[in-house]
C-alpha cells in the first residue's frame, strides 16, 4: 500500500512537472512549428529455420517540433502496417521479454489474403517531450532519448535507453523520464535524470557529469538501478589520435551483497579513401540480468562503409557473440534516387541461436537469411 | 579558403599577416578587412551536384570570430542536424537519436554533409600566418577582373593543404578563385566565387562553387543569404547545451 501511494505520488510529480514545463512552453510568444517525417516501405523475403516466407513493413513517421525562445516540444510517432512474416515476427517479439517497450501492436483488418497473425498495425511513440530552457539549466519531461555513452552499438553507461535490434540498424528506445541539465561551461555540465518505474523503488536515477579535457570528451556517472536493486558507477571517453578511440565501463554493486558486475565497451573508428571502418568490443560480466539482449560475456561489432559517391553507398554491419558463436551480418546498398528519396537493397544473414536481430526468439541454429528492399521518402 | 570557412560557420577568415613580401602583406590585409568579422549570422544553401543529379541542403548559421560557430540544417533530409565548432573541436548533433558525436581526426577529411568541402576545410582557423608562407606570383585576369596571384606554402604539418594559390580581385580584394594542392603536387580542390555583394564598407562573396578533384564529376555551390555581420550574439549559442537544445 505504501509503495503504491509512493508510486502514485511520483507519477503525479512527473505529470505535474510535464504540465508545468508544457504550460511555460506554450505561454511564450513566437513559437514556430515544424512538421516533418518520412514514409518508407520494406518488402522482404526470409529463409528462417528452413522455412521460406515473405513480409513487408510500411511505415509513416511523423515528427512535430514546436520551438520558442525558451521552450521546445517534440512528438515523434511511427505508424507501421506489417504483413506476412513481418507481422508474425512482430507478434512473436511482443510475446517475449525482447519486445519493444515503446510499441503498441494491434491486429490489422484481415483480408482474405492473410490470417489474423499475418497482419498487424504497430504504433510507436518514439519521443514525446517538453523542454524548458532556463538561464541556468534545462528541464526535459516526457519520453526522450537520454543517450549516455559513446558506443556505436553498446553503451553500458546508458542505463536508460533500451536497444532495438529488430530493424536493419540498431536503434535506441526512448525513456519516460524527467531530466535536469545544468551547463557549467561551454562543454561541461551536470545531468540529473529520473525514470521512475511503476514502483519508484524500481526506477532508474542518475547523476552524470561531462567535460572536455585536453581534447578528450569524458563523463562520469553515478546511478541507481532500481530494477536490479543496484548502485552503478561508470565512466566514458572519446579521444582522437587520428584514429578515433572511445570506451566506457560501469560497475554495479547490488543491495543483496552479491558480487558486483562489470560491463565495458571499447571501440575505434577510422577512414581511408572512400571507406569508413569501425569496430567495437563489449564485455558483459552480468549475464542476462545485466543485458538481456547480449547475455554472453564477449561480443564484437564491426562495420565498414564504402561511399562510392555521395549518392551511393554500400555498408556491412556485423554483430558477433564470441561466447555463443552466433551473430548477424547486414549488407546494405543505398542510392539517393531523388531529393529526399532513397532506395536500398539489403541482405541480412544470421548464424546460430543469437538472441538478437533476425534470430530473435527463434532459438534455431545454422544459417538464416533475409533479403529485401527499402524505399524511403522524407518530407 | 577563408570564404569557405565562413560559409560553413566554422571560421571567420582571419588576418593573413607576417608574410615575407610587404606587397603580399598589404593585399592579404585588405582581403582580411573584407572577410574578417566579429560576429556573423546568415542562411545558407548548398547545391551538391554529382553527375547530372543535384541535391539541396539548407541551413542557418552563426559564427563568432574564427573560433566559434554553430549551424543547423533545415532541409527535410537533415532537418535538426547541428554542428558546433569550438576552436579545433567539432561536434555533430543528430536529432533522431538526440545524440551528440565528436568528429574524429580522420573523419575531418570527409565531405561535410555530402559536399565537396571537408570538415578539415571547415575547421581550419585563421592562423594562416602561422601555418603558411606567402608569395606574390604576379597578376592574371579571372573573368573580366584583374587579380593578384598569391601562393601560400605550408610551414607546419597541421596545415590542411601543402600549397594553395589564390586569385585576389585587385580592386575589391576578394578571393575570386583558389586552388588547393597536396604535398605531391596533386590538385585536391578548387573554389570559384560566382557572386560578390556589398555589405556596408566591405565586399563579400555570397556565391561560391567548390570542386573536389578527388571525386568524379562533383561540385558544391554555396549560396549565402540574409548575411548579417557584427550582430549581437549570445555566448550561450556556442555551447553543448545549445547543440542539444
Amino acid at each position: 500500500m505504501r509503495s503504491r501511494i509512493l508510486s502514485v505520488a511520483v507519477r503525479g510529480a512527473l505529470l505535474a512537472s510535464f504540465l508545468a514545463v508544457g504550460a511555460a512552453a506554450w505561454a511564450q510568444a513566437g513559437v514556430s512549428y515544424n512538421l516533418g517525417g518520412l514514409v518508407s516501405s520494406e518488402p522482404y523475403a526470409a529463409w528462417i529455420a528452413s522455412d521460406f516466407s515473405y513480409g513487408a513493413v510500411s511505415t509513416s513517421s511523423l515528427v512535430l517540433d514546436a520551438r520558442g525562445e525558451k521552450a521546445r516540444a517534440e512528438a515523434s510517432i511511427d505508424t507501421s502496417v506489417l504483413t506476412g512474416a513481418a507481422a508474425q515476427e512482430a507478434w512473436l517479439l511482443a510475446s517475449t521479454p525482447y519486445g519493444r517497450s515503446d510499441e503498441l501492436l494491434v491486429p490489422a483488418a484481415v483480408s482474405g489474403a492473410y490470417s489474423p497473425e499475418e497482419t498487424a498495425v504497430s504504433l510507436r511513440v518514439r519521443s514525446l517531450y517538453l523542454k524548458l530552457d532556463l538561464d541556468w539549466a534545462s528541464v526535459t519531461a516526457g519520453r526522450q532519448f537520454v543517450n549516455y555513452g559513446r558506443g556505436a552499438l553498446w553503451s553500458p553507461t546508458d542505463i536508460f535507453d533500451e536497444l532495438d535490434l529488430s530493424g536493419l540498424s540498431p536503434e535506441r528506445i526512448g525513456s519516460d523520464a524527467l531530466r535536469l541539465s545544468v551547463p557549467v561551461g561551454a562543454t561541461e555540465g551536470l545531468d540529473l535524470v529520473a525514470a521512475p518505474n511503476t514502483a519508484p523503488a524500481d526506477g532508474r536515477y542518475a547523476l552524470c557529469g561531462r567535460a572536455l579535457i585536453g581534447g578528450v570528451d569524458g563523463a562520469l556517472l553515478a546511478a541507481r538501478n532500481g530494477e536490479n536493486k543496484g548502485w552503478v558507477v561508470g565512466a566514458d571517453f572519446k579521444a582522437d589520435l587520428e584514429i578515433g578511440f572511445y570506451g566506457e565501463a560501469t560497475y554495479e554493486l547490488y543491495d543483496s551483497g552479491a558480487d558486483g558486475t562489470l560491463r565495458a565497451a571499447a571501440g575505434a573508428d577510422y577512414s581511408f579513401g572512400d571507406f569508413i571502418i569501425a569496430a567495437e568490443y563489449y564485455y558483459n560480466g552480468g549475464g542476462a540480468a545485466a543485458d538481456i539482449l547480449f547475455p554472453d560475456a564477449h561480443n564484437l561489432y564491426g562495420s565498414i562503409v564504402w561511399k562510392a559517391s555521395e549518392l551511393f553507398q554500400l555498408s556491412d554491419t556485423t554483430v558477433w557473440d564470441i561466447s555463443a558463436s552466433c551473430g548477424t551480418s547486414t549488407l546494405l546498398a543505398t542510392l539517393s534516387v531523388a531529393q529526399n528519396a532513397t532506395l536500398g537493397a539489403f541482405v541480412q544473414g544470421g548464424y546460430g541461436a543469437a538472441a538478437y536481430g533476425l534470430e530473435l526468439g527463434q532459438g534455431g541454429s545454422g544459417w538464416d537469411a533475409i533479403c529485401g528492399l527499402t524505399i524511403e521518402v522524407k518530407f | 579558403m577563408k570564404r569557405l570557412l565562413i560559409l560553413f560557420t566554422l571560421a571567420a577568415a582571419g588576418g593573413v599577416a607576417a608574410l615575407s613580401a610587404q606587397t603580399v602583406d598589404e593585399i592579404l590585409s585588405k582581403v582580411d578587412a573584407n572577410m574578417s568579422f566579429g560576429n556573423m549570422r546568415y542562411s545558407g544553401k548548398m547545391e551538391i551536384t554529382i553527375g547530372g543529379e543535384t541535391r539541396y541542403k539548407t541551413m542557418d548559421a552563426v559564427a563568432k570570430g574564427s573560433e566559434k560557430a554553430f549551424a543547423e540544417f533545415t532541409n527535410p533530409e537533415d532537418r535538426g542536424t547541428r554542428y558546433l565548432k569550438l576552436d579545433k573541436d567539432l561536434w555533430i548533433y543528430f536529432p533522431k537519436e538526440q545524440g551528440t558525436v565528436k568528429i574524429s581526426g580522420h573523419l575531418l577529411k570527409e565531405g561535410m554533409m555530402g559536399s565537396d568541402v571537408s570538415y578539415e576545410d571547415a575547421l581550419e582557423s585563421r592562423d594562416f600566418k602561422v601555418k603558411y608562407g606567402a608569395t606574390l606570383k604576379g597578376r592574371e585576369t579571372v573573368g573580366d577582373r584583374d587579380c593578384f596571384v598569391v601562393q601560400l606554402d605550408a610551414k607546419l604539418p597541421t596545415a590542411a593543404y601543402d600549397r594553395r594559390v589564390m586569385w585576389v580581385d585587385a580592386e575589391r580584394y576578394v578571393v575570386l578563385k583558389e586552388e588547393m594542392y597536396a604535398k605531391s603536387g596533386k590538385l585536391l580542390k578548387t573554389s570559384s566565387t560566382l557572386e560578390v555583394v556589398r555589405i556596408g564598407e566591405r565586399w563579400y562573396p555570397s556565391r561560391t562553387e567548390y570542386v573536389s578533384k578527388l571525386r568524379n564529376n562533383t561540385k558544391t555551390l554555396l549560396a549565402m543569404s540574409k548575411i548579417e555581420i557584427d550582430v549581437a550574439l549570445d555566448e550561450r549559442q556556442f555551447t553543448m547545451a545549445a547543440l542539444t537544445k
